[in-house]
């Protein structure tokens, strides 16, 4: 079963489109979302959060359309937005009283658990929290309500090394219950490789690939090569390209590799970079 | 819903204590004056702005976007914005019956019983047909486009008013208990403010609905 599946979907902002013709997160995985600053990661959650309308197409989450009694299924989602939304007069403590009105199935004390554990303070007030802070905070409010699935956009911006490593081992161990899923949307590369079970690349509203994490860097190769040898290689071949004052670092799919070249193993970051690179026509 | 109004408290403990200091003020004002209720209508209106508070702070915090990640609908945040209202001009209104019985032990003149009931009306009408005025606006054009909006129309419909009252010689500041409707007209008045209320709070929802945040 699909946690999260989206069919059709197209949504438009002025000059902006984000185009979903199928999309699906399986049930029991950690899916990662990437991509360029505009490239539509937020879109993305916002219309599974229904936040905003798509022009067309469905959006089932948990197996229910999102258009109809959706405050029920939303008990179920814990949410983590790009902006924590927290009122900032509003102190930690006042935010779990807050959050055992809105789910029926809150758990304070694995509310203070996570505060203790990510090293909030209880009494301070929100506009006295760091970036890295609030993000934290909005993380507990997602782990502590027994949610199936978790949305996060940008969970660990504005976190350092330990603090994001403490929170990946959190995801972790949320994915731990079998049925439990996570869609997260990041820039941090090193993070999704570390994590996710699959990667979706988002470039300009289009999803370029969605690919499992394991067989990633089997299914893409690197290769590079003299402006001669670059002649020889069928354009429709080459997925990404960057030009370095000696050669080209060209992208392709392994099995399109010509056995006159060496492939080399691609990272998810040169991966996106490279992409990103051609679909912008920087090489 | 609970929810949404105890978030609302929160917010106006901390940032609306100067609001309801005035509210106090204004009221005590109106009692232990020369028996004129525009103190008393201004309190009213200050509670009316109440709910409009915690929308400019739910904007600034991004609340408002936040909040419909949560399990609550829009119509969800329309109602309680209203109830909240109801809650604040209810709270006005507790707070003149209580100083005004405290005052009636003092040795200074309180209002009769029938001046009570007119000024307590008249409050909760000005309270209705503010919030029913402007609330739609808001929800239509957010906090910081419709604060300028409905400043421009309260001017005006205040001009109105006092336009009427001059034209019938009288004061909007010297308006007296007991002297000008008689109460049994102001409660119709009361149900036509209701019902004013009641479709705004349907509108607002539509307005509120299209709105894409």
């Amino acid at each position: 079963m699909n946690a999260i599946e989206c069919k059709n979907v197209l949504k438009r902002y002025g000059d902006f489109s984000l185009s979903l013709p199928s999309f699906s997160v399986e049930e029991g995985t950690i899916m990662g979302l990437v991509g360029a600053n505009g490239a539509g990661k937020s879109t993305v959650i916002r219309l599974l959060m229904r936040l905003c309308r798509p022009e067309c197409g469905t959006i089932e989450i948990l197996g229910k359309d999102n258009r109809y009694e959706f405050n029920t299924v939303k008990q179920n989602i814990g949410v983590v937005l790009e902006e924590p939304g927290i009122p900032d007069s509003i102190s930690t403590n006042q935010v779990g009283s807050i959050m055992q009105q809105v789910y029926k199935k809150w758990n304070p004390l694995i509310f203070t658990d996570l505060l203790n554990t990510l090293s909030l303070p209880s009494d301070k007030p929100f506009k006295e929290f760091s970036r890295g802070m609030k993000m934290k905070l909005s993380l507990a409010i997602a782990l502590s309500h027994d949610a199936r699935l978790l949305i996060l956009d940008e969970p660990t911006i504005g976190l350092d090394p330990l603090a994001r490593d403490e929170m990946l081992d959190l995801f972790l161990d949320f994915t731990r219950t079998e049925n439990h899923t996570i869609l997260f949307s990041s820039h941090i590369t090193s993070d999704l490789e570390k994590i996710c079970d699959q990667i979706t690349y988002l470039e300009t509203g289009k999803v370029l690939f969605s690919e499992n994490t394991e067989t990633l860097s089997e299914a893409y190769a690197k290769v590079v090569c003299k402006k001669s040898q670059l002649e020889d290689i069928a354009q429709a071949s080459i997925l990404g390209i960057r030009e370095t004052p000696y050669c080209y670092e060209v992208l392709m799919r392994t099995p399109e590799v010509p056995t006159f070249l060496q492939k080399q193993k691609v990272s998810l970051e040169e991966l996106i970079i490279l992409m990103a690179k051609k679909g912008r026509g920087v090489a | 819903m609970k929810a949404l109004l105890l978030k609302d408290w929160y917010i106006l403990v901390k940032q609306a204590r100067w609001s309801f200091m005035l509210i106090f003020v204004f009221i005590f004002v109106s009692i232990v004056g020369k028996g004129t209720v525009f103190y008393a209508l201004i309190a009213t209106m200050v509670c009316s702005m109440l709910p409009v508070s915690t929308m400019a702070y739910d904007q600034m915090s991004r609340w408002d976007v936040y909040v419909l990640a949560l399990p609550f609908s829009k119509k969800d945040i329309v109602y309680s914005k209203y109830l909240l209202v109801l809650i604040s001009i209810s709270l006005s209104l507790v707070l003149m019956i209580l100083l005004n019985g405290i005052v009636a032990v003092l040795p200074i003149k309180a209002m009769t019983m029938n001046q009570m009931g007119q000024v307590l009306c008249l409050q909760a009408i000005l309270g209705l047909l503010f919030s029913a005025i402007n609330y739609p606006i808001i929800f239509k054009l957010g906090v910081e486009k419709g604060r300028a909006l409905y400043m421009i129309i309260n001017f005006f419909l205040m001009a109105i008013v006092g336009a009427l009252l001059s034209l019938k010689g009288g004061d909007f500041k010297n308006i007296s208990y007991g002297t000008s409707i008689p109460f049994a007209q102001l409660l119709y008045f009361l149900l036509g403010a209701l019902c004013i209320w009641l479709l705004s709070v349907f509108i607002s929802f539509r307005f509120s609905n299209k709105r894409e945040l």
